[in-house]
């Protein structure tokens, strides 16, 4: 009997410890309206957050970049070019290729764009994007793209082609006998080079001379960048013939990987790429 | 043993149980939650922003230990778009863009496109590139009085202020332009022009007492470090840093001057004078162009030292704005008399000698004739040298050789300059540097006292 007492008395001091409840839970203090959505905002979100839940800032947040650059968000009208641009020239070739999920399975999830130039201190050298951890790509330097210019175009196009194939090299690593074919010149001070030199040691860009990841990215890039005549021309122009089959045993690496990997034919992919780069010029 | 063991361990895990009863009632330091709060914040000063129909005057400066600042007309409206304008520069046509209030480190606004207040962060820059004037587009929120609203910068926040008042506009589309070029052209005033003086002055008066500032202004910077000599138990340079906004009638300061008990920000132009003077307490703060520096420092005593060395002025080797434009003046004069006769100028050499009067301290200037390019050498003769009163003085004898003689009313003005009957000011300016290049020859000014709108910057060599 004293034991059911002990028990009666211990659980009515643990009730009377508990409130009632009363106050304890309110509305969210979380401010959930809705933000002013302009027609821009509107536009991207059918295209790109609805279709790829792919996010395009444009709108400056300080933490978006590095708080000490010296940096400015873009003009309202820039915006729309280059995103367009994207889901033209990266996107849909993708979606062509490699199926309708595609770019939505393996892609960045934002996109920032900003509108100036992003110059690196101490160094001779501008960034034009930034890809952090497979999930954001930052564009700099929107304002001052000319969409009369081909090769203005290119420039971002290229910055995407860069960055999504390093976030298709983070799904499926490459294959390490890539940085055995020619590492003897990779180098951190690859922007005393120009590209010419660089071809001529193996390396598609003097960029892709900096580090073996770079190399195999700057030739995707190259590759998404140029058409297929294009591209070769470029190889073609390199005196050494001995860095001309380097760049073509690259090539063929290269286009392997995206073959086994993710059954997708680069060269296919290169002139659905050239055709839509090329329908953007104004 | 063993119901005591229970009955202790009853006890203690009672009164856990009533300790653990907590009645909560503390002190309420704030009425509303955390977020209420910041609502309320962001509402405040957004209903601010959206309540001038017309708008606010913006004074921005980014950094003004640095840089100076710049004028903003800015109207807010509710569908999260601002009209604006600045005296940047002369791109003063309204633009329209985003911005937005909202909560990062404080309430902030942030100009979420770009528009005219980016041009204070664009690192593309002429002269500033990978920072611009150091600006942002990020603002937080200090406060409201007095109808004015302050903000600081994120990132300089100790340097960089922007405060917001009133329009007071009735037409903002048309006035605020109008306004921004007003001040815009209010710049040319603190800039020398051919024929003023190369000393620029701050002068402060209070009472009796006169203290001279050499006032050292960056155009391209907006931004001023006088110097001024202050006396104690040993006289000694005291400088003084501030930048420089402009408005329709004069100037603003930041941060103030302070000086002898007394803070002087805002300057009114003065048309006659051609200075801007700002009035506090009864004591006035003046900047002008004056027939004197402030003060001069021992520089001329270098050129004893120099020996067989020559000062050269040859504009092949580019341009430094320590040459005035009342010395380019001079030189478009002495071409316009050589061409005349088919000839142009191409540069002058000062030799000095403190010790013969034998033509050991000359001028020599080289011509070319345009016909062939041909250079031809002219000397000109001086007394020795003598330095008095921190001056270099130079008294011309006559020209040497037969070119001297012949091209030596043409070239007058250049041998007028050097024979300043009151004196010649010399200042070191460390080494070499120009439009075109630097070279790690030292380099000097030599101003003329008898004309102070005539300052030479060249090199020394040999």
């Amino acid at each position: 009997m004293k034991k059911y007492i002990y028990i009666i008395t211990m659980v009515l001091a643990f009730i009377m410890s508990c409130s009632d409840g009363s106050d304890s839970i309110g509305e969210s203090q979380i401010d959930t309206n809705p933000p002013i959505l302009n027609e821009l905002d509107i536009w991207l979100r059918s295209n790109f957050v609805a279709p790829y839940n792919i996010e395009v800032l444009y709108k400056w947040d300080i933490n978006d970049t590095d708080v000490d650059r010296f940096l400015h968000p873009p003009l309202e009208s820039s915006v729309k070019p280059v995103a367009n641009a994207l889901q033209k020239a990266w996107i849909e070739p993708y979606t062509q290729v490699g199926g309708a999920d595609f770019i939505k399975k393996i892609a960045p999830r934002q996109f920032t764009l900003v509108g100036s130039f992003n110059y690196n201190p101490n160094s001779p050298t501008i960034t034009l994007g930034v890809a952090e951890a497979g999930t954001k790509i930052t564009l700099f330097n929107i304002d001052y793209l000319d969409f009369t210019d081909i090769n203005s175009i290119k420039q971002p196009l290229k910055t995407v082609q860069h960055e999504y194939a390093h976030i298709l090299n983070q799904n499926i690593p490459i294959d390490e006998a890539y940085g055995l074919i020619n590492p003897e010149n990779y180098t951190a001070q690859w922007f005393n080079r120009d590209d010419a030199e660089a071809r001529e040691l193996g390396y598609i860009t003097a960029y892709g001379s900096s580090q073996e990841s770079e190399d195999f990215v700057e030739m995707v890039s190259e590759m998404l960048t140029n058409s297929k005549a294009e591209f070769d021309a470029i190889v073609e122009s390199i005196d050494n013939e001995e860095s001309k089959a380097i760049i073509r045993e690259k090539e063929a690496m290269v286009v392997d990987y995206y073959q086994k990997n993710f059954n997708i034919d680069l060269y296919e992919l290169q002139e659905i790429v050239a055709i839509a780069t090329q329908n953007l010029v104004n | 043993m063993k119901k005591i063991y229970i009955k202790f361990g009853f006890i203690c895990l009672l009164f856990f149980g009533l300790l653990s009863c907590n009645s909560d009632n503390s002190e309420t330091l704030f009425p509303e939650s955390p977020a209420d709060r910041i609502a309320q914040s962001n509402s405040e000063l957004l209903n601010l922003l959206l309540a001038e129909s017309n708008g606010y005057k913006g004074v921005y400066f980014p950094k003004d230990d640095e840089f100076g600042g710049f004028t903003f007309y800015m109207k807010f409206n509710a569908d999260g778009t601002v009209n604006m304008t600045s005296d940047f520069d002369a791109d003063t046509a309204i633009q329209t863009s985003s911005f937005e209030v909202r909560y990062g480190s404080a309430t902030e606004l942030v100009f979420t496109t770009r528009n005219h207040i980016q041009k204070v962060s664009d690192p593309d820059f002429p002269g500033l590139v990978g920072t611009g004037f150091k600006g942002t587009s990020v603002f937080q929120y200090f406060g409201n009085e007095n109808g004015v609203i302050t903000f600081r910068d994120v990132r300089n926040s100790s340097s960089g202020r922007f405060e917001f008042m009133p329009s007071n506009l009735t037409n903002f589309n048309t006035e605020s332009v109008l306004k921004v070029q007003t001040s815009l052209a209010q710049r040319e005033n603190l800039l020398p022009t051919p024929t003023s003086s190369v000393f620029q002055v701050l002068k402060i008066e209070k009472g009796n007492k006169v203290s001279n500032f050499n006032f050292n202004y960056d155009a391209f910077r907006l931004h001023a470090s006088p110097r001024v000599l202050v006396e104690g138990t040993v006289i000694s340079v005291q400088e003084f840093n501030f930048g420089i906004a402009f408005t329709e009638d004069g100037l603003i300061i930041s941060p103030s001057l302070e000086f002898d008990g007394e803070a002087y920000t805002n300057f009114t132009y003065d048309d006659a004078t051609s200075s801007y003077i700002s009035t506090v307490n009864g004591t006035t703060a003046t900047i002008l162009f004056d027939n004197q520096p402030a003060f001069i420092n021992e520089d001329v005593n270098q050129l004893l030292d120099l020996g067989p060395t020559g000062f050269l002025y040859r504009p092949a080797l580019g341009s430094n704005p320590l040459t005035s434009i009342g010395h380019d003046a001079m030189i478009t004069q002495v071409n316009a008399n050589l061409g005349t006769i088919g000839f142009s100028f191409v540069e002058y050499q000062l030799v000095l000698d403190f010790e013969s009067d034998d033509c050991d301290t000359f001028l020599f200037i080289r011509v070319r004739r345009n016909s062939d390019g041909a250079t031809f050498s002219t000397f000109y003769c001086f007394e020795k040298a003598v330095i008095q009163d921190r001056k270099l003085f130079l008294n011309y004898t006559a020209p040497f050789g037969g070119n001297g003689t012949f091209l030596e009313t043409r070239l007058a003005p250049i041998i007028n300059f050097f024979n300043s009957s009151q004196g010649i000011i010399y200042t070191d300016e460390d080494s070499f540097s120009s439009s075109l290049g630097s070279f790690s020859n030292r380099a000097g000014t030599f101003t003329s006292l008898e004309n102070p709108s005539i300052r030479v910057y060249g090199l020394w060599f040999g």
